[in-house]
């Protein structure tokens, strides 16, 4: 078997420190700057070229280029924000760095700076799926430093000695995750509108049906006891009360008037009771403040700053830039009978004096057949079920007067449409009327709980009925009943539009046991990543401690972190003296090999078939004579090792060793 | 002092062969290992000398059959006659029951007689007319023989050449080595060199060679050199687990005569050449031409190789 090269496998880590490098700048795609990211794909071409080819960019020609794209991202930065703009430079200076790896702190640097770029992917990222590829990223960034820093071990002692790194330093990371306190964020998010998902503030009918389309997870929830049906999981986010003739929107002016009551200490809590569902909710980050609940939702427990709007919807103060835990109480039979503002109904009445005359003419016609607001709002469902009207993901764009359009030429939408057909028809009528937007089902999973994806959105509506409040109706049920009884997919499954825009969602191809089983496993753990690591916030720090420790007093808290502290000192120790325990028989051809390399690197390594005397006379005859006085006592020591009798009982002193090591260090640093 | 005694006879020798210090060292420790010896080079480059003075300085009493293709095996071993006296067989013995025996020219004898030889080199004893009769202890054998693009040879077949511990060859000797040749007395007189280890002397020389350490490095190390030679195809012969013996005891002895009781990767390498060079390849014409093939293999393995 022949040594391994040094060079070789220097040059092997620097390659692997580019694909760290590659893979970090992908993962970070959303917030990189395209340009950002060109550059930084070509840095890591060059470098790997030069890495081929054995040569180096001139450092005037890398910090021109350093000059030039910082200047040009300077300029981008006022629009980016702070923190954009900071990971924007970080991941511009970490390929430029890559340009530039003449030394060994050059490597230091950019291993540091890519550590400190992958924790800035966290703040973008934290679903299991990245957080496991970031970890694996971390590993092979320590295997790439120990290959750089301690070549000459085969690949496979490098893996085994990072892993018990990786090993040893777990617990401590536990510790330190479990004890450490949690101090918010130091900066501001930037609520870029784009980055939001979810469901968006209005519905205009006619838009594309693109929500429909994602198979992001929305949130998901977990029942104590009895869950509701599917035909009852209608999951309140938004309440849309504004219409302009084409969309729907959220009312700003009543949003406000809230907001005033609120600081005047007002609280729009109901009064309820009765049946209730018990329930906690993680809600995937969506940069929105809507939070999502089933009729009559009043929150149990949870972060602070949840609140109740007066429209039953529940609010997070906070726009949501991570996933969020809360628990709810929902009274499924309570009436929503609360009219907190004066005029709430006359707000849900109006309506533009222009545009869809027909829908008008409809409205006008169902009025003076049925007088009862009840017996017409059911004639008009009874016209949504029996008038010809088909459910489609892909329905015909519809550009003026979208309620005229589907109720009387295409006769065919998805649920905003048909609940803006409804809701306008009713407000023409004379009955308050809003659009209620949210989701609708949710995947009941073996371990128990229920996710919710994006393609669950849908949109109802609401009628003021006198004497009962307001009352659900679902257009859409009545159009295409297998929407609501089964479930968005099988409503769509002759059309083959679900999910048409994702050729390759798993949740498409749930039909194969395995993928259907991997989708369960991926979510499982999702489900328990986000349940037990993201969301394990200051109160849940605060209740483990207390479990621990009964009470939380500050010499407690002391005393703890001293246990810990002492435990793993008393597991350092142990493991120190089973070192020691170990035979040192082998530490003087160690030390040896190590100057053997360090001779090497110096031009002065052994040629192969010479022994270690014959090595030794080499070195004699070395004009620099303070080389063989460093290295003789390494020499001693291995022939003693190797190759005299009785050495399995002779110990060397590693001390010496390394004071030789050290020596021969200085030595070959020192001029002849 | 043993080891005193040894390095002045190798000074003795080396006062008559100049300039052959290193050549002389390995014959010597060839025959402290208990091994043959054969030495092989062009006429006229001093192989008797070195023999002579080699039986010489050990003391012991040495017979001398000079090879030609008309020996016969009975001119070696010896022979029966009727005694008519006594009304029996005696068995005159031959040259070869002597301590040291040198073989002058052994190629150039017929292939029977030169395995005449062999068969008692390796067994220690001769068996004539079917009684066997020891030879005395110690027993050497040291040949020479002409290259073989010489005329007139018999090239020894492997199996014999693998009695043999080593095969050194001398080779022309340096200018001033033979400017002071050339300024000495014509005839060279061997007589003069003094025995310098009484035969209890050799035994315990090579009862302490037999118990010089050598390592589990070390053993790895030969182990390594003869499975190369085994597992790769530069070789034309591999290396005989004989082989990787006899690079071990002359290693052990050749570290010895340096003055150590440890055997150290230099030792198998300064005598693996001689030791291993005609087991890998008999074909001696190529000889000069190429590297040679035992300098091959060292450069094959390394020596601190785990």
């Amino acid at each position: 078997m022949t040594r391994f090269d040094l060079y070789r496998q220097r040059r092997l880590s620097i390659g692997l420190l580019n694909g760290c490098l590659l893979l970090t700048a992908l993962s970070l795609f959303q917030p990189l700057m395209g340009w950002i990211l060109i550059v930084s794909l070509c840095c890591i071409a060059i470098s790997l070229l030069q890495l081929t080819y054995q040569q180096s960019m001139s450092p005037r020609a890398a910090n021109l280029m350093a000059l030039l794209t910082a200047i040009v991202l300077a300029y981008f930065s006022l629009e980016l924000g702070l923190l954009l703009a900071m990971v924007n430079l970080l991941i511009l200076a970490c390929s430029l760095k890559v340009l530039q790896l003449q030394q060994n702190k050059d490597v230091f640097q950019l291993i540091l700076a890519l550590f400190f770029a992958i924790s800035c992917g966290f703040i973008f990222q934290q679903s299991i799926v990245f957080s496991l590829f970031y970890g694996v990223l971390v590993a092979s960034m320590l295997l790439a430093m120990a290959a750089y820093f301690r070549p000459g071990l085969r690949m496979f002692a490098q893996l085994r000695f990072v892993g018990r790194l990786c090993l040893m330093s777990l617990p401590v990371a536990l510790i330190l995750f479990l004890i450490m306190p949690k101090i918010g964020p130091l900066w501001q998010m930037p609520s870029n509108r784009s980055s939001q998902t979810g469901l968006s503030d209005s519905i205009t009918p006619g838009d594309i049906a693109h929500l429909a389309q994602s198979d992001a997870l929305a949130f998901s929830a977990t029942f104590r006891g009895e869950a509701p049906n599917m035909p009852q999981r209608y999951w309140r986010a938004m309440v849309l009360e504004t219409f302009d003739g084409k969309t729907w929107s959220l009312d700003k002016g009543k949003l406000a008037m809230e907001r005033g009551a609120r600081q005047m200490g007002i609280r729009f809590s109901p009064e309820v009771n009765g049946a209730f569902y018990d329930y906690d909710i993680i809600a995937e980050p969506t940069q929105q403040n809507w939070l999502y609940g089933l009729d009559l939702a009043v929150p149990t427990a949870g972060p602070p700053g949840i609140i109740q709007s007066a429209s039953y919807q529940l609010i997070s103060q906070r726009p949501l830039m991570k996933p969020m835990q809360y628990s709810l109480r929902s009274y499924y039979e309570a009436p929503l009978d609360n009219l907190f503002f004066e005029g709430e109904l006359q707000r849900n009445l109006q309506m533009p004096r222009q545009g869809n005359p027909k829908t008008r003419e409809f409205a006008r016609q169902l009025r003076q057949q049925y007088s009862d607001d009840a017996t017409l709002i059911n004639a008009l469902m009874t016209h949504f079920r029996q008038g010809g009207y088909r459910y489609t993901l892909t329905p015909p764009l519809m550009l003026t007067d979208a309620n005229d359009d589907l109720l009387f030429n295409s006769k065919a939408g998805f649920c905003s449409h048909f609940a803006s057909a409804m809701a306008a028809t009713l407000r023409y009528a004379g009955i308050p009327a809003r659009i209620v937007s949210g989701y609708m089902g949710g995947e009941v999973y073996p371990g128990g709980y229920m996710r919710i994806y994006q393609y669950d959105a849908h949109a109802w509506i609401e009628a003021w009925i006198q004497g009962e409040g307001w009352k659900r109706f679902d257009p859409t049920m009545m159009v295409s009943p297998g929407r609501v009884s089964l479930g968005l997919q099988q409503a769509l499954a002759d059309e083959g539009s679900f999910l048409a825009d994702s050729p390759f969602a798993l949740a498409k191809l749930r039909h194969y046991a395995i993928i259907s089983r991997l989708r369960t496993l991926l979510a499982d753990m999702d489900y328990v990543w986000s349940r037990w690591v993201l969301n394990y916030d200051q109160q849940k720090q605060f209740d483990l401690l207390s479990a621990l420790l009964g009470k939380v007093t500050p010499l407690r808290l002391a005393l703890l972190g001293l246990s810990v502290v002492g435990l793993i000192g008393l597991l350092l120790l142990v493991s120190f003296f089973w070192q020691q325990q170990r035979p040192k028989q082998t530490a003087a051809v160690r030390y040896y090999q190590r100057g053997l390399i360090l001779l090497k690197q110096h031009q002065l390594g052994r040629t192969l078939p010479n022994g270690p005397q014959a090595y030794a006379n080499f070195l004699q005859q070395q004009p620099n004579q303070a080389i063989w006085q460093a290295f003789s006592p390494l020499h001693d020591a291995f022939v003693q090792q190797q190759y005299l009798p009785g050495s399995k009982q002779q110990t060397p002193n590693i001390k010496q060793l390394k004071l030789a090591l050290r020596k021969l260090k200085r030595a070959l640093k020192r001029p002849v | 002092m043993l080891h005193a005694k040894v390095n002045q006879a190798i000074h003795h020798i080396s006062q008559h062969l100049l300039g052959k210090e290193h050549q002389i060292k390995l014959a010597l420790s060839c025959l402290l290992a208990n091994g043959h010896l054969l030495i092989e080079d062009l006429p006229g480059m001093g192989k008797t000398t070195l023999s002579h003075a080699l039986a010489n300085s050990l003391g012991l009493g040495f017979s001398r059959i000079q090879f030609t293709s008309d020996l016969l095996p009975a001119d070696v071993l010896g022979f029966s006659t009727f005694d008519h006296q006594k009304q029996d067989f005696r068995f005159h013995p031959g040259p070869i029951f002597s301590p040291i025996v040198l073989a002058d020219e052994i190629n150039r004898a017929s292939p029977k007689t030169q395995s005449a030889l062999l068969e008692a080199m390796e067994e220690g004893q001769v068996s004539v007319d079917g009684e066997t009769h020891p030879l005395p202890a110690p027993f050497f054998v040291i040949a020479t023989q002409n290259p073989l693009h010489q005329s007139g040879t018999y090239p020894l077949p492997e199996s014999q050449l693998d009695r043999f511990l080593m095969r050194i060859q001398l080779g022309y000797p340096s200018w001033e080595a033979e400017k002071q040749m050339l300024r000495g007395p014509l005839q060279n007189n061997l007589s003069g060199i003094p025995a310098c280890l009484s035969q209890t002397e050799l035994t315990q020389v090579q009862q302490h060679i037999r118990q010089v350490y050598a390592s589990d490095a070390i053993l790895e190390y030969v182990l390594r050199l003869s499975h190369f030679s085994r597992e790769s195809d530069l070789f034309a012969n591999a290396l005989s687990p004989r082989a990787s013996k006899g690079i071990l005891q002359a290693a052990r002895s050749w570290a010895w005569i340096d003055g150590r009781e440890h055997v150290m990767p230099e030792d198998v390498q300064a005598v693996l050449p001689c030791v291993a060079e005609h087991r890998l390849r008999s074909d001696v014409a190529e000889l000069g031409q190429n590297t040679p093939l035992s300098q091959r293999l060292l450069d094959a393995i390394d020596p601190l190789a785990a």
